[in-house]
């Protein structure tokens, strides 16, 4: 059974002590997690096409794990979330051989911007979100990540430590640099 | 820009979301997934995501062109894609059957290859795909075989021969990298059933590359894309062996034992080749002596590659006592660090008996003095940075790493 702390779907947080869960409490991490999967994965693919795969390939890992390691222990289901999709994306770069992407790579790069684009596209429109994400390209992967995780999806610093298997104390000097970083470079 | 501004730009981010018309087709996707995994349905699902998968593979183009999504759960051309993916796997199907007599250069080949990448692509099981990739790896060197039969290429075009080459060095990379793959991901059990499926396979076919043409080719020209092929077969050999060496208890008691008489036929067989190399040495300091007596045995090569060849003799001793010792990871860990020194060696010997030969070929009294060619070759900095592929592969060749064979050459790194 799904044992829960809060039904808070921002703040939502989720400790499994045994993971034996129905679909229809799968379908609850879906609906909590799938927006903010997916915006992982756009920020680092930097294509919708790819971040919607890199999203459903994730949720098909995260239930291929449960139903294959019923009783195995998660801490976090959030981080473990984040977790598979990052080594999803770790794999995507290595078979493709891609570097992170470019500008260029962008879907929204090139497409008309319509009466009818959402706010999403003329966002990708935007030269300073170019320019953000362009800057949080040229930074090492793991400070766009924990950019991403801490500052715009609000994963505590347990949760990046659990994510990353490091210490919450290294994970905080991180987060310090990675902003650091992420300054100097919108300032060149 | 101050820390407040940057963190609000960040947070502006936010807006990026999916489209919900996907949100919901995706959802239902995945809960038909989770429908036929409960149900054990799993084949017909298979079948249909292979299918589509399959067709993104084949098609790049076409998907790169963003005239079609072809992932299972982009639903738009699910149903022609189906349809198309049906005609293709029929199709393929018969091209299996006939695969054999297919080679490079017919006009049915690519089909082929295509109705493999089905295969593939319908095998979800990791370890049923590394299998599956070494299987294709075979069918590579067969087409390879089937061209070059009685040495004489059989009437088929050289351009045929080289993709038959180029194609088999290519699939074995791909095995190779489907294997590595897979032994992150699988449990210890199914990690060692691998890789003795592999370790079989890559014995089968270095073997049949040196028994035939290739051993030749192999000795004659060194860099020959035959040798190439034959080291890799043989790297990914002694990473199946290693596998099987670290997972010794997971695959039954037996294991250790056979891994044992396969690490010390390695070692036996790496024996006899730095032999032949020490062989080589010799010759070319014969040559050498023929055409300048007072320098030959002074030559820095012949220095380096005499010491190179000491070195992997002396780790191949080591590796011989890992192996009394009971520890074959080391053993093989030795094994592979001996072979790339001594092949370092033979590669300094082969570029100094080619300038011998020039000279030989010079010694005429009114021919001027044969320009010697420079040729770098790396040397392998120190033996512990060895012995894996990815420290050979990304090894970075440093002036302190290389040796001019015709210029002195810098102290050799690897003396102790």
């Amino acid at each position: 059974m799904l044992n829960t702390d809060s039904d808070n779907s921002d703040k939502f947080e989720i400790k499994i002590t045994a993971i034996n869960i129905t679909s229809k409490e799968f379908g609850r991490f879906y609906d909590l997690y799938v927006k903010r999967i997916y915006r992982f994965a756009y920020l680092k693919v930097g294509s919708r096409e790819e971040a919607e795969d890199l999203t459903s390939e994730t949720f098909l890992k995260v239930w291929d794990y449960f139903s294959r390691t019923p009783n195995r222990k998660i801490n976090n289901i959030k981080a473990f979330f984040y977790q598979v999709a990052n080594n999803l994306i770790t794999d995507f770069y290595r078979k493709k051989k891609l570097i992170p992407f470019s500008l260029d790579q962008f879907d929204g790069a090139d497409k008309l911007v319509d009466s009818q684009a959402s706010e999403f596209e003329k966002m990708e429109k935007d030269e300073k979100v170019s320019r953000l994400m362009s800057a949080m390209k040229n930074i090492p992967e793991n400070y766009s990540n924990i950019i991403i995780w801490y500052h715009l999806e609000d994963l505590k610093i347990s949760e990046i430590a659990e994510i990353l298997k490091k210490s919450e104390g290294t994970v905080r000097v991180t987060i310090h640099r990675a902003l650091k970083a992420l300054k100097k470079e919108l300032e060149v | 820009m101050n820390k407040s501004e940057l963190l609000t730009k960040i947070k502006g981010l936010k807006q990026i979301e999916p489209s919900d018309s996907w949100v919901v087709s995706n959802k239902s996707f995945i809960f038909k997934y989770i429908k036929t995994k409960e149900a054990g349905e799993k084949n017909a699902f298979v079948f249909e995501t292979g299918i589509l998968k399959n067709l993104g593979n084949l098609f790049p183009r076409l998907k790169n062109s963003g005239l079609a999504s072809l992932k299972p759960w982009r639903s738009g051309l699910a149903v022609s894609a189906a349809s198309a993916a049906m005609v293709l796997i029929f199709g393929g199907n018969f091209l299996l059957a006939k695969a054999d007599g297919i080679l490079p250069g017919d006009a049915f080949y690519p089909f082929k290859l295509a109705a493999e990448k089905i295969q593939l692509s319908l095998t979800l099981n990791e370890d049923k795909r590394a299998a599956l990739t070494f299987e294709f790896t075979g069918n590579r060197l067969n087409e390879y075989y089937l061209l070059t039969a009685d040495g004489s290429e059989n009437g088929a075009s050289v351009q045929s021969v080289k993709i038959a080459a180029e194609n088999l060095k290519t699939q074995l990379n791909a095995a190779s990298t489907e294997f590595e793959d897979a032994k992150l991901r699988l449990s210890p059990e199914k990690k060692v059933a691998i890789a003795k499926t592999v370790d079989r396979k890559t014995t089968d076919y270095a073997k049949r590359l040196k028994d035939s043409g290739g051993a030749k080719i192999s000795s004659n020209k060194p860099n020959s894309e035959v040798a190439k092929i034959i080291d890799k077969m043989e790297e990914v050999n002694t990473s199946a062996l290693t596998v099987l060496a670290t997972n010794a208890g997971a695959g039954g008691s037996s294991d250790s034992k056979e891994v044992a008489v396969k690490v010390g036929e390695k070692i036996k067989s790496l024996e006899e080749k730095i032999g032949l190399i020490e062989q080589k040495i010799l010759a070319v300091i014969v040559e050498q002596e023929k055409n300048n007596p007072d320098a030959a045995d002074k030559s820095k090569d012949n220095l380096t590659s005499t010491k190179l060849i000491s070195e992997a003799k002396g780790i191949l001793e080591e590796a011989k006592s890992a192996l009394a010792n009971k520890d074959q990871s080391k053993a093989l860990e030795l094994v592979a660090s001996s072979d790339q020194i001594s092949k370092v060696a033979e590669k300094i010997t082969d570029a100094a008996a080619t300038v011998a030969e020039k000279k030989k070929e010079n010694v005429a009294p009114t021919a001027a003095p044969a320009k010697e060619t420079p040729t770098e070759i790396p040397i392998p900095s120190t033996r512990d940075s060895q012995p894996t592929e990815t420290t050979k592969d990304t090894q970075p060749k440093t002036e302190a790493n290389t040796v001019n064979t015709a210029v002195p050459a810098p102290k050799a790194p690897t003396e102790k």
